[in-house]
């Protein structure tokens, strides 16, 4: 079995890119059951007071976009069927706002919410922990009163009832996390422990293990677990979109990963008996 | 025809080329337009976003009467001294308020954080369910090992309950290395997932279901 | 002055931080709000220092004529013309926008992508089952894939809750081992700082 370990890498890839391709063309349309962390993730959402704020804390950049994107899309068809509305903020990833205002504006459109009363984008905003803590205490200074295009931010309505973020005015954060800066340390510490806010997550697939113990604890008052975690939230939500399609890559992905695992070990030890 | 699907497209197979051959100029290309872009578009988000409203915003600006603001404009753009040699130990002065003050928020705001993990693992060893009790004492043990794994300030080999902590906190760290990794490789799986259903799907068309 | 003054300002910079959080919880004569939104312009000054250093960088590389300096010149090209639309236009701008979301966009995204060829290509080189620890993770990666990804469930019913009881015992409480480790190490690198222990950033530039 020699031939095995002497494969070239580019002949591994080229089925890379045969499977995924394969699934596009032809999904396969698993079940997904729910679990339990999606539907505390949806319920505590569900329960909010209807015209509360959400603040959607978009620490997220591009690269993460394939999986973060789709959870904020999610939230979005959520928050608004249940009359909430949502403010578009980030003080670490310059992208970040940008993407999930994307998201959200078309979202909006769909279901006839208006830019600046239902939802609005404060963007990104420089110095990271300082700002963090400093929205706590003056958001419209810390935004420098002004959104993502430069508009001044108090001539909006939904601004009124933002002044900072507290309880009193922010009845939950969701904060996307792609590892460091994110939600575990920089929106837990500087902004929904000092505060009391509830914090909802929505975690890139790779980070969840880690992030797993602030769940346990009730830091992260609920979490989405990576892509699986946005699609089983997205049948929730009942708008099945993009992370419910990539469920078939990650089976197909996880099957080629395991077989190819198996392969290389199987060769490695009928090589080595041989040799001994 | 969507240009923009076109010209996204282009930009997602000039990336692929990168697979076939690491020095490839069509790579080489994208990758600096790309470096350019991104570095370009972040100058044009702060001016909009934060630069332009210090100076002229309706509130909290200098416009607005802040002329305080003046120290940390002043102090901020010290920092570029440090790109002409004879000035640039000037470019100290900014970076170390810098370094203590984001010192000052780790040992300001951290501490909670951490002993909220730390109250979180003072676990119930008698629950009602067997599974419960027996998760609870693998959560415990897996712990103080891990912890133990980690001290090294005692030998390892200094007493039978560092010798069993350390080999089970070793263990567990296998466990969760594992877990990690088999997340990471479904992570990067569904971000290319993302990429190709943009190519066969946005662009040609072709996605089923 | 040129290194005590720094190290002053380090000292003085965090213990302000720690005595307006541990001292005035409340911060009632608003100093600490105000240091914040000072120490927010500053920072923001900083926004500059890449486009200096590629400036400089790839300057040289054209100066000079070093071999692929037309690659420099392009990267210029693109950050100057780019940053002069987008302060133009502000970045929601038709063609700025244009620019991000048909060019940027999937050129970022599909660098992010190619991760998955070089895990999959690492994990059939590099995962041995050489020793007894090796073969743990190595199990425990595959009930995991196989566990998130729903073909678990589908090939063997309740296979994603064996995959759920490894995220959420061994593997919670051995992350939470080392996120306890790396805590104490964030707090002893910032006592350092603080204690003026840790000079590295006093080195360097004009030394």
């Amino acid at each position: 079995m020699e031939w095995a370990l002497d494969i070239d890498r580019r002949w591994i890839w080229a089925i890379i890119f045969i499977i995924i391709g394969a699934v596009i063309i032809h999904p396969l349309g698993l079940p997904i059951t729910v679990s339990p962390d999606t539907q505390k993730f949806y319920d505590t959402i569900q329960k909010l007071p209807e015209g509360s704020i959400i603040l959607v804390g978009a620490s997220y950049d591009i690269g993460a976009q394939g999986e973060i994107t789709p959870m904020v899309k999610a939230l979005a068809y959520q928050a608004f069927a249940h009359n909430l509305r949502l403010a578009v903020f980030d003080a670490a990833w310059v992208n970040g706002p940008k993407l999930a205002g994307q998201a959200i504006d078309q979202v909006a459109k769909e279901m006839g919410k208006k830019y600046g009363v239902d939802w609005i984008n404060i963007g990104y905003k420089p110095g990271s922990s300082t700002t963090y803590q400093l929205i706590t205490q003056d958001l419209i200074s810390a935004a420098k009163n002004v959104d993502q295009t430069g508009q001044s931010l108090d001539q909006f309505p939904i601004m009124k009832d933002l002044p900072k973020v507290d309880k009193d005015h922010v009845a939950a954060i969701f904060a996307a996390d792609i590892g460091s800066p994110g939600a575990g340390d920089a929106w837990l510490p500087y902004v929904s422990q000092p505060t009391g806010i509830p914090l909802l997550v929505g975690s890139i697939t790779m980070s969840v293990a880690q992030n797993k113990p602030y769940v346990a604890s009730g830091q992260f008052a609920a979490m989405l677990a990576g892509s699986r975690g946005a699609a089983e939230y997205e049948q929730l939500v009942g708008h099945p979109g993009a992370a419910a399609a990539q469920q078939d890559g990650q089976s197909l992905a996880a099957i080629y990963v395991t077989l190819l695992i198996v392969l290389a070990n199987v060769a490695w030890l009928t090589t080595r008996k041989k040799a001994a | 025809m969507d240009w923009g699907i076109l010209a996204g497209a282009i930009c997602t197979i000039a990336v692929w080329t990168y697979l076939a051959d690491h020095q490839n100029p069509i790579w080489e290309l994208i990758q600096h337009i790309y470096i350019g872009l991104a570095y370009g578009w972040s100058i044009g988000y702060y001016w909009h976003t934060y630069i332009w409203p210090t100076f002229t915003g309706n509130k909290d600006s200098l416009a607005a009467g802040q002329w305080v603001y003046i120290i940390p404009i002043i102090a901020g753009l010290l920092v570029y001294t440090r790109y002409i040699p004879s000035i640039a130990w000037v470019a100290r002065y900014p970076l170390s308020l810098a370094l203590g003050w984001g010192a000052g928020y780790v040992l300001g705001f951290t501490p909670a954080v951490f002993i909220g993990q730390l109250t979180n693992s003072f676990y119930d060893l008698w629950t009602d369910s067997v599974s419960g009790t027996i998760n609870n004492w693998i959560l415990l043990l897996t712990l103080l090992g891990t912890v133990m794994y980690f001290f090294f300030t005692i030998r390892r080999d200094a007493n039978p309950v560092m010798k069993g902590g350390v080999w089970l906190g070793r263990w567990a760290i296998m466990v969760a290395l594992g877990a990690a990794f088999g997340n990471t490789v479904l992570y990067r799986y569904n971000l290319f997932y993302a990429r190709m259903h943009y190519i066969l799907g946005d662009w040609l068309h072709l996605a089923g279901g | 002055m040129r290194k005590e003054i720094p190290m002053i300002l380090t000292v003085l910079a965090g213990l302000f931080v720690i005595v307006a959080k541990y001292l005035f919880a409340v911060d009632q004569l608003g100093w600490f709000t105000t240091a914040n939104r000072m120490y927010q312009v500053m920072y923001a000054m900083f926004f500059l220092l890449g486009v200096v250093s590629l400036t400089i960088v790839h300057g040289k590389n054209i100066q000079r004529r070093r071999s692929k300096w037309i690659y420099s010149l392009i990267l210029l090209i693109c950050m100057y013309g780019y940053g002069i639309l987008t302060i133009q236009q502000t970045v929601e701008g038709p063609q700025a926008n244009w620019i991000y979301n048909n060019i940027l966009n999937p050129t970022d995204a599909t660098i992010f992508a190619l991760l998955a060829f070089f895990i999959t290509s690492a994990a059939y080189r590099a995962f041995r089952v050489r020793t007894r620890e090796a073969t743990v993770l190595m199990i425990t990666a595959v009930i995991v894939m196989l566990g998130v990804a729903p073909i678990g469930d589908t090939l063997i019913h309740g296979w994603n809750n064996v995959a759920r009881w490894f995220m959420d015992v061994p593997n919670s409480s051995a992350m939470r081992g080392i996120a306890l480790g790396a805590y104490l190490g964030s707090f002893a690198v910032a006592l350092r700082i603080l204690l003026g222990l840790e000079r590295a950033h006093l080195g360097g530039a004009g030394q």
